[in-house]
């Protein structure tokens, strides 16, 4: 057995990622300066990275490991967390290294394994974590590559490690595909699913809320909750480019597959047995399991809205339709707005519909989950104004991050009158500190072992089995949902709001 | 304690408005009520308590700075014994910043009081007659322990800060510490700010052995050298303490008030303290063996520890934060993290050996 460090004992307020070798496959993109290196430059700052932590950047332009180090200490000046420091950032750079290959070259991995060994030598430390930074395409050539080169097996004592950025797949049959790819070089429980939203305090917190208060579990069932409503709005559309890839996937399979399920998961979950990252994940994917199918492509009209932005405005200024969007189909069918009821068929939340939205173009850029709780039988106050009474507890993942719960309180003055009022908690007046980056937590849990905020193959997979049956019926059926439309800057088809409106709600006015 | 008059505390010192006691409650509302463009956020408690006189002007730049990242109710008190009835005056006064993303100002208030005479429970009860309620109480005393400190005081708070480097008799002080927290059924965390400037040190070191070629040495241990700033000898103490415990070494004699013998498993290794003027708290720890060094440093006012391990002759380097220099830095640094008072308790056994 290894033996442990004694001064560390009392040091740790969680588990230390251990000395290794990160690899980033596509360095020179856009990911790698603005948030994977300033991750790793915040993590030094904090004290956290071991000191012989070497970091590959291995991509197909040509650099010299000096002019790989000048772009990203350019990028990391602009956007680091906690500011730039040179001393600190002559220290960090000095284990960067840059190793041009094209992706498909064999030899490019061969030399990529003579130098991962010479920087061992050097004290890195065996200990290897591959971060696939590329298109999905690049997916499987990647890891074949590795595979041929031997990196995927660890030295003896040492671990291999691949770290996978989404999109994991693009239905369940390619998600499926590329798992077996990953299962033939990597093992499961070396295989990292990066899900960015997990990596936010506020869904961390979550879990917290849920099981660290007593005030709230006993509520959260179908005794109390009315209904929850998760609404991820962004106020961009495809500007910089990105219409090439949106158009191709679609919000559906961009966002609701992974996000916004892991919010589900998130909120409905049992609580675990344990904090491992297993003992969560198993009561993540019983969720998954829940979640009602549906029958035909009528149910899913029934359920699900897809919509696309015409000419509106954002911001003051007149903005396009999606269709007129840069790099955009003229006859696109892909969606950038949908809205899903989502029933879960469990004891806990029997008949409480989870309400799901998400789009382009919508007034503002909030993602947030509230759980409307039910009405208190109004024979006191209020009787016969209609207005609506339920509590609110909102969770704002982002910006703002926070949590708020809605009340009713007596208006000051001689008649009994209620009005709603807002208790608000938000982390930047309570923790004054900044919360650090999603990437700054998700690569220092990758180093450590820690898979908890990674998703599994399984819950990748059901994720996959439930948002394919609308896929489908949208694609394939014969007599598909009909395609709806919003103006830019509006939150919105009327369609989405009927669907909430038959069951007699309406959307939260964010 | 002395009873003769002592100068104004709050003389030439900007700390708000004037308030009437009975009016702090009402005061702070309108204060907050007068301006919509700033939020109010508090997650504690934080008060400090001295018998300087001259406290409150370093105390109120003090929270200024500690309140950029920790939102509290702020209560500074300053003591100035005096003949006569007891008096207290108060003040309120906020400290405000923009908030992440430079939306709107988030700010943090703080009462101020400056007491004078004496009389049974003032201390306490101007204390917690203005504590923000349900939230925890951190109490920052400063100074050595005086017949202020007493039972209805710390029995009700949450979180003790001291700072051990400031007392002249530290071993006295120690025993009256342990007296209270026994006494208060261990209801305080005890937060020294001494032991707070090792923090530092011990992550740099537990860094190097994090590499198992100097694991491997650390059996072999035959020298530690420790070089401190004046003032700061009980800091490196608390360092040796810390290293010795977790090494497994025990102390076994001494050969001055700086030299010292430890005994690693029957294996003899010396121990040495240097006291250097105009260094940092802690400037140099080096331990050595045969076939490799281990050695920290810090320049005076460099915000990094370098790290330097030399073993087999391969070398590596690494840089440890250090925010470890003011007040403030410390005691944000102290509020950032909890505190093992038992384990606090069980290193100072091994730093009463190197003080007696």
């Amino acid at each position: 057995m290894e033996a442990t460090n004694p001064f560390r004992e009392d040091l740790a307020t969680r588990t230390r990622p251990e000395p290794c070798t990160v690899v980033i496959f596509g360095a020179s993109g856009d990911l790698t300066g603005r948030k994977l290196i300033p991750a790793l430059y915040n993590i030094a700052a904090d004290g956290e990275l071991p000191p012989t932590l070497k970091v590959v950047g291995f991509a197909r332009r040509e650099k010299s490991h000096e002019s790989f180090r000048e772009e990203l200490e350019a990028m990391n000046r602009k956007v680091s967390r906690s500011g730039h420091n040179d001393q600190l950032w002559a220290s960090f750079q000095q284990n960067i290294f840059y190793h041009r290959s094209e992706f498909e070259d064999a030899e490019g991995y061969q030399s990529l394994a003579r130098l991962l060994d010479s920087l061992d030598d050097a004290g890195a430390g065996g200990n290897r974590l591959f971060y696939l930074s590329v298109a999905p395409e690049y997916f499987p050539i990647v890891l074949r590559g590795l595979a041929a080169a031997g990196l995927n097996q660890p030295k003896p004592g040492k671990w291999a490690r691949a770290v996978i950025e989404k999109p994991f797949g693009t239905d369940l049959a390619t998600a499926d595909a590329l798992n077996q790819v990953v299962s033939e070089t990597f093992k499961e429980s070396d295989t990292y699913r990066i899900d960015h939203y997990l990596g936010k305090e506020t869904a961390q917190n979550l879990m917290v809320l849920r099981f660290g208060n007593a005030l709230f579990e006993p509520v959260w069932n179908n005794r109390h909750i009315d209904h929850v409503q998760i609404t991820c709005a962004e106020n961009l559309g495809m500007e910089g480019g990105r219409g090439g890839y949106y158009d191709k996937a679609g919000c559906l399979r961009d966002m609701v597959q992974n996000h916004l399920l892991q919010l589900v998961m998130l909120t409905a979950m049992e609580p675990p047995a344990d904090l491992t990252a297993d003992g969560i994940r198993d009561e993540k994917v019983k969720v998954l399991k829940s979640l009602r199918p549906f029958k035909d492509a009528a149910d899913v009209a029934r359920n699900v809205v897809r919509a696309q932005y015409t000419t509106g405005t954002s911001g003051g200024k007149s903005v396009p339709g999606y269709r007129e969007e840069d790099r955009i189909a003229p006859d696109s069918m892909t969606e950038a707005y949908a809205a899903i009821r989502i029933n879960i068929d469990n004891w806990r939340w029997e008949g409480v519909p989870f309400y799901l939205r998400v789009g382009k173009q919508l007034p503002k850029k909030a993602t947030e989950i509230s759980i409307h709780f039910r009405k208190p039988p109004h024979v006191l106050f209020n009787r016969g104004t209609g207005e609506d009474s339920a509590n609110v507890l909102v969770v704002r993942i982002q910006p703002d991050e926070g949590i708020s719960l809605r009340i009713q309180s007596k208006i000051p003055g001689p008649a009994v009158r209620m009005e709603r009022v807002k208790m608000d908690f938000q982390y930047s007046t309570s923790f004054g500190k900044a919360s650090p980056e999603a990437y700054e937590r998700l690569l220092l849990d990758a180093m450590s072992g820690d898979a908890t905020l990674f998703a599994r193959r399984d819950e990748v997979e059901w994720a996959w089995r439930y948002i394919d049956q609308i896929e489908q019926a949208w694609h394939q059926s014969p007599e598909p949902p009909p395609m709806c439309s919003y103006p830019a800057g509006t939150w919105g088809p009327a369609e989405a709001d009927a669907l909430l409106a038959a069951d007699g709600r309406e959307w939260r006015r964010l | 304690m002395s009873l003769s008059a002592s100068p104004d505390p709050a003389a030439g010192l900007d700390l708000g408005s004037p308030v009437p006691l009975a009016a702090i409650p009402r005061s702070l509302k309108q204060l907050w009520e007068s301006s919509a463009a700033v939020t109010r956020a508090s997650a504690m408690n934080f008060a400090i308590c001295s018998e300087d006189g001259t406290s409150l002007g370093p105390n109120t730049d003090l929270i200024r700075e500690v309140t950029r990242e920790h939102a509290c109710r702020a209560i500074l008190i300053a003591i100035t014994p005096a003949p006569g009835p007891p008096e207290v005056r108060a003040w309120i006064t906020a400290h405000c910043q923009l908030a992440a993303g430079g939306r709107k100002s988030v700010c943090s208030e703080q009462i101020t009081f400056a007491i004078s005479g004496s009389g049974p429970q003032l201390l306490p009860n101007t204390l917690f007659a203005h504590v923000d309620s349900d939230l925890p109480l951190t109490l920052w005393w400063q100074g050595p322990f005086s017949p202020l400190w007493e039972r209805h005081l710390f029995t009700e708070i949450d979180r003790l800060v001291i700072d051990s480097s400031s007392w002249q008799h530290p071993l006295a002080e120690f025993t009256t510490l342990e007296q209270s927290w026994h006494e208060a059924n261990r209801g305080f965390s005890v937060n020294d700010l001494s032991w707070t400037r090792v923090l530092p040190f011990r992550m740099a070191l537990a860094a190097c052995f994090d590499e198992p070629g100097a694991l491997a040495l650390l059996p072999a241990i035959s020298e530690i050298t420790i070089t401190h700033g004046t003032g700061h000898a009980l800091a490196a103490r608390m360092l040796a303490a810390w290293i010795a415990e977790k090494a497994g070494w025990s102390v076994t004699g001494g050969t001055s008030s700086s030299g010292f013998t430890l005994s690693n498993h029957g294996r003899t290794l010396s121990l040495t303290f240097k006291d250097c003027p105009g260094a940092c708290a802690i400037a140099r720890v080096h331990l050595s063996a045969p076939g490799g060094t281990i050695l920290l440093t810090r320049e005076p006012r460099s915000p990094f520890i370098e790290g330097r391990t030399d073993i087999a002759g391969q070398q590596t380097s690494s840089l440890t934060p250090c925010p470890c220099d003011s007040p403030a830095d410390l005691v944000k640094e102290r509020l950032r993290r909890g505190c093992n008072t038992r384990h606090y308790f069980a290193l100072l056994e091994i730093v009463r050996q190197f003080l007696a």
